[in-house]
């Protein structure tokens, strides 16, 4: 059952009021209830008693005892009448109604309450309370003034108590009832009131929910039936009004959305360039910065909005360190696109300088109006460091093909000379006198050896040959070689467990012999050269991913306290006849460079002014052992067998076909690559095969000794052949393993190199 | 044996055609039902008994004699309501056979009221003292001795084995409080006091709780106790005294018929021994012993009640009771028949209650048979005042002899 809270209200009322209503009825009724029937208790008794003394007076004054009983038997059918007793003057109890006893109370209470000689012609009446029966309103009448006895008779109270709960409980019973009606007409009179009202309550709480599709079904004419009219026509409005903003804001929404999209996007798109971005608008100031322009201009986006453009984004010139106009600036002036020139620097927030490449444009909207400014700009540090390198390099280049082009010419001319000089001085017939000439030639000639090979160093034939090497080996021959009789001395700290070096032994010791000599020339007033070394572990994430093969570096240290090297020096000590010293070639340093660039490594100079100057390489570490111990145990350079010799050069041959008789050996010759074959045939056929060939790379207009291993090699496949270059150009020099060949002679070669060459290749 | 009697009505007799002539018609108004009804039943049974006899015989002067019967349950308002529709209604010839004090003392001023007719009371069962007494002495004829004079024999008896401290149990109405009258009175002469009293409401039944009255009394240590009850009231008050181990002895007056008191003892079959329960216990009677067959009034109640087929009023059919063959109660109506028809036979017709009275006043003197003459006149309205006493064995009433058997 629904219950409106009105009605709820309303029976509340109800009960409040008609419980106070019971109550008071009640209360009212209990009191006159019980007055009137005490005193009606009171007159009944007292019309008893009087009637009685009136008229049996006699049976009293004769004490009849039966009689007076049989008298008072009669009283207690009267209603209320609880007991009665009569006595005689002297106080004597000649007849009761009391079972099982007369109460004793009476023995006390009666001469106190009722004493005889006080005792008028009148009843009298009192209160009195028995044990076990309860109260009673008591009636003495004296029988003839008391002379003849009294009559004593007592109306029960607690039969008017009952009484009067009894009438209690009936008005209660019909107030109840009353009540009850009263509420089930309140209900349903409250109910037509409340029905439409909660109705249009439960509309209103409806349209409060936006549920306008609800409807309210009061037709009444009266004010209830007008509001829920006026409410109905109010909900129709209300729902019109929400579709149309519900519209309104869909499409903005939607629109919102879209802008979001693209804020995003372009937010997006901002942060995922790899150049810098700010934009300016027509003020000035700075309206976006992308993460690239706050790296590089060092202002975070927060800081840098709404600053001027040229305040985060400060141009300096690199020659005179002066600002230059901020190119934002000259694009809005101008209305076009503005690049900067390659002479200015963007001075970062810390003030530091860097190079940077940009652009400026105007931004215009779609009317083609200029509503800001836009700044493209990158970091072109390595950009510019990768162009002076290039620059080097090609420089080395062109450089190395000079080199290349004469050294081989050059080279089989110095072989010529070298040996033949070394063939003079062999001659023991020769002056004392003309041997030191001899051995000025000589030295002058392995001068212009070291020349020659430091000028190939930069042809793209220098690539190293390879092997495991100890560096300290190196170090200790080419230092303590470059240091004798100057007045420097050197510290050489190594680890135990340094790693072996994969280098070409040569070129290695070329690079310690010339960084020595570099210290050397910085102190010329003499001091210590430091060197040291250590290992450095490959880079994890490159180890794991390219071959494991890759050992890591060794590095090296070479310090001197010389004068050092102005920092603009230093871009250019790596420069090819680059040098600060009058007596230097410019090479040393180039070279050095060179070298350790081929081999995989790197080199990399620190210097102050005055302080002098740190050199540090990375050499490529080794897989293996050195495979040999440096030094010979024995020197001996002399042997015995056939040897072929090929080279175009007939004063090579000339030259080196003597040198090997001097050793021991018999040479026989071939001019070219068809010749060596045809004799090697014929050798081997008729059983006087060649121990050893030694032939030259190339033959102009000819087979040379590229093309005559695959041959030779097919003939004879233990065929020992060493190959001879004058330069190192042609691949075949560092790998002549992969053609066939078991050793290399780097021409010019000495007699002391032919022998041990030879003999190592005869005897494994 | 247990009767239901068979209905049988004086109205429905063939003779009731010109009962106004021919019967007379005597007026009853007893308790046939309730605790006391074994009086109203009793007395009924004797007095019919004879008067089937009489009127076997012919009659008194040639008339039938009839007892118009009501029952009052022992109560007086039905009683009082009884007399006016037997003297209105019925127009009885007399009043006879009434039983109880309360009920009789209430019908008292109704005789006074017809005092010129007038309407006679002939030998109501009660020792009351107001029927004995002015201004009722001329309309009633009583043949029992007086409550007073059963209690002032049972009072000196007492005494005269040393027993003094006398204390009461009574009814609370008039009876009681005439017995409790006659015990005072009698003790006041010896200048002594009743010790004790309790009183009980008139109509409880045997099975009644009285611990309350026996503590009433047995806290007042009396020497012996006087009940002043009916049959079954008494019997409940012995029953529980002995079994509270109370020993005192306990005398009852006639009006408590003696055998019936005895029934209701007995019938309860549990606890303590018939003979434990009956010990000490002595009962008052106004007639003599109906053992005693040398009086021939006993010979001629024996011949007369197992002769008789005896029929009860309508009101009584519906109780339950079992008549005793010879009964204290019915041999006390059959000594009132007896002595009425005496009364009316000697008075010479017509028959009226006037003549009847004076033949009475003027012949003083009668007999019925039991060794003692009957004496009545204006200033005596009482025929015997002669009082027998019998003690309880069992169920079995015997005359009681000597009082030293009750000396403490």
């Amino acid at each position: 059952m629904i219950v409106s809270r009105l009605f709820k209200k309303t029976l509340l009322v109800m009960v409040l009021l008609f419980g106070f209503l019971a109550a008071a009825i009640s209360l009212f009724s209990a009191w006159s209830l019980y007055s009137h029937l005490r005193s009606e208790y009171e007159s009944k008794a007292l019309a008893i008693a009087e009637s009685m003394s009136q008229s049996s007076a006699e049976t009293f004054v004769n004490n009849q005892a039966t009689r007076v009983q049989s008298l008072i038997n009669k009283f207690l059918d009267v209603e209320g009448v609880a007991y009665a007793f009569a006595t005689t003057e002297h106080g004597e109890v000649i007849a009761h109604t009391f079972v099982p006893a007369f109460p004793e109370t009476f023995r006390t209470w009666l001469p106190q309450k009722f004493p005889q000689q006080q005792f008028g012609t009148k009843p009298q009446t009192a209160n009195v309370e028995l044990q076990d029966r309860g109260r009673f309103l008591h009636i003495a009448a004296p029988m003839l003034a008391g002379s003849a006895g009294s009559l004593h008779i007592g109306m029960s109270l607690g039969h008017i108590n009952t009484l009067i709960w009894k009438a209690i409980a009936r008005i209660q019973i019909i107030t109840f009832g009353v009540f009850l009606v009263a509420v089930a007409v309140a209900y349903f009179w409250v109910n037509r009131i409340a029905h439409p009202l909660m109705a249009l309550s439960r509309y209103s709480r409806q349209l409060a929910d936006h549920n306008f599709d609800a409807d309210v079904d009061i037709r009444s004419t009266d004010e209830i039936g007008e509001l829920a009219a006026t409410m109905r026509e109010m909900a129709g409005q209300l729902r019109d009004h929400f579709q149309q903003l519900e519209e309104q804001i869909t499409i903005r929404r939607e629109a919102e959305e879209a802008l979001a999209a693209e804020k995003e996007l372009l937010a997006v798109t901002m942060r995922s360039i790899g150049d810098g971005v700010i934009a300016a608008d027509t003020g000035g100031q700075v309206v976006l910065m992308n993460k690239v322009a706050e790296h590089l201009t060092g202002w975070s986006q927060e800081e840098g909005m709404r600053q001027q453009v040229d305040t985060v984004f400060r141009l300096v010139g690199i020659a005179d360190g002066q600002a230059v106009d901020c190119p934002a600036q000259k694009a809005l002036e101008s209305g076009g696109i503005y690049e900067l020139d390659d002479n200015v620097q963007l001075r970062q927030r810390s003030g530091q300088c860097i190079d940077i490449g940009d652009s400026a444009a105007p931004i215009r909207d779609h009317q083609g109006v200029i509503i800001g400014a836009v700044i493209v700009f990158r970091d072109i540090r390595e950009e510019k460091r990768r162009e002076l390198e290039h620059l080097r390099a090609e420089k080395l280049e062109s450089l190395g093909v000079l080199a290349g082009g004469i050294a081989h010419d050059f080279n089989n001319i110095l072989t010529a000379i070298l040996n033949n000089i070394t063939l003079a001085r062999l001659n023991q017939e020769i002056p004392l006198s003309a041997t030191n000439k001899l051995q000025d030639a000589e030295r002058a000639t392995l001068r212009a050896k070291k020349l020659t090979q430091q000028l190939l160093t930069f042809s793209q034939g220098g690539l190293p040959v390879t092997q495991c090497a100890n560096v300290e080996d190196i170090l200790q021959d080419a230092v303590a070689f470059a240091l004798r009789g100057s007045n420097i001395t050197y510290e050489l700290s190594l680890p135990q467990d340094l790693w072996p070096v994969e280098v070409d032994t040569g070129q290695i010791a070329q690079v310690f012999d010339n960084l020595t000599i570099n210290a050397l020339q910085a102190m010329p007033e003499g001091g210590l050269l430091q060197i040291w070394a250590e290992n450095v572990a490959p880079p994890r994430g490159a180890g794991s991913e390219r071959d494991t093969t890759q050992k890591g570096f060794v590095r090296l240290y070479f310090r001197d306290q010389g004068c050092g090297i102005s920092e603009q020096d230093q871009a250019h000590i790596f420069d090819p006849y680059f040098t600060t010293k009058p007596e230097g070639s410019g090479l040393g340093l180039s070279s050095v460079f060179s070298i350790i660039k081929r081999h995989g490594g790197s080199v990399d100079v620190h210097s102050e002014l005055g302080r002098g100057t740190t050199f540090t390489m990375y050499l490529p570490a080794a897989n293996g052992r050195p495979a040999c111990p440096s030094g010979f145990e024995e020197r001996s350079v002399s042997g015995s067998g056939r040897v072929l010799v090929m080279d175009d050069e007939h004063e090579v041959r000339e030259v080196l076909g003597e040198s090997l008789e001097y050793l021991g050996y018999e040479p026989h010759f071939a001019a070219n690559g068809e010749q060596v074959l045809k004799r090697y045939t014929e050798h081997l056929q008729a059983g006087r095969a060649f121990d050893a060939v030694i032939m030259d790379l190339t033959v102009p207009g000819g087979m040379g000794g590229k093309e005559t291993i695959r041959h030779l090699c097919a003939i004879d496949p233990e065929v020992r052949a060493i190959v001879s270059s004058g330069y190192s150009q042609d691949p075949v020099m560092a790998r002549y393993r992969e053609y066939g060949f078991c050793e290399v002679l780097m021409k010019p070669y000495t007699l002391d190199e032919v022998g041990e060459k030879l003999r190592a290749v005869l005897h494994n | 044996m247990l009767w239901i009697f068979p209905p049988l009505d004086g109205d429905a007799q063939p003779q009731s055609r010109d009962k106004n002539n021919t019967d007379i018609v005597l007026g009853m108004s007893a308790a046939f039902t309730g605790p006391s009804r074994s009086l109203g039943i009793e007395l009924y049974r004797g007095a019919s008994a004879y008067f089937q006899k009489v009127n076997a015989q012919g009659g008194v002067h040639g008339r039938r004699i009839r007892i118009k019967a009501y029952d009052d349950g022992y109560d007086p308002g039905p009683a009082l309501e009884n007399t006016i529709r037997l003297v209105n209604d019925d127009q009885v010839f007399a009043l006879f056979g009434y039983v109880g004090t309360p009920t009789t003392t209430r019908i008292l001023p109704l005789l006074e009221k017809h005092r010129d007719k007038p309407l006679l009371l002939f030998f109501p069962m009660t020792g009351a003292q107001p029927l004995r007494e002015p201004p009722y002495r001329k309309s009633i004829f009583n043949l029992r001795a007086s409550y007073f004079q059963e209690t002032r024999r049972l009072v000196e008896g007492f005494l005269s084995i040393g027993r003094e401290r006398i204390a009461v149990l009574y009814q609370a109405d008039a009876y009681g409080r005439n017995g409790w009258a006659g015990v005072r009175r009698t003790l006041r002469e010896y200048n002594l006091d009743i010790v004790g009293e309790a009183t009980y409401r008139r109509g409880v039944t045997a099975q009644a709780d009285m611990g309350e009255q026996v503590r009433l009394l047995r806290d007042a240590n009396p020497d012996a106790v006087i009940t002043v009850g009916a049959a079954p009231a008494c019997a409940a008050f012995i029953r529980q005294a002995r079994q509270q181990g109370w020993e005192v002895p306990i005398a009852n007056l006639s009006f408590t018929h003696a055998q019936q008191m005895a029934k209701c003892l007995l019938e309860v079959k549990k606890g303590l021994a018939p003979e434990e329960l009956t010990q000490n216990l002595l009962n008052a009677h106004v007639v003599p012993s109906l053992h005693d067959t040398r009086i021939p009034a006993v010979r001629e109640y024996r011949q007369v009640m197992d002769a008789a087929q005896i029929s009860l009023p309508r009101t009584a059919q519906s109780t339950l009771y079992t008549p005793h063959r010879y009964d204290y109660v019915s041999f006390e109506g059959f000594l009132n028949a007896k002595l009425l028809v005496q009364m009316l036979r000697r008075t010479t017709p017509p028959l009226t209650p006037q003549r009847v009275r004076q033949s009475i006043y003027t012949q003083r003197r009668y007999t019925i048979d039991i060794g003692l003459p009957l004496f009545f006149g204006p200033e005596y309205n009482q025929g015997l005042d002669i009082i027998f006493f019998s003690t309880l064995r069992n169920d079995h009433i015997e005359p009681l002899r000597n009082w030293d058997a009750f000396a403490p």
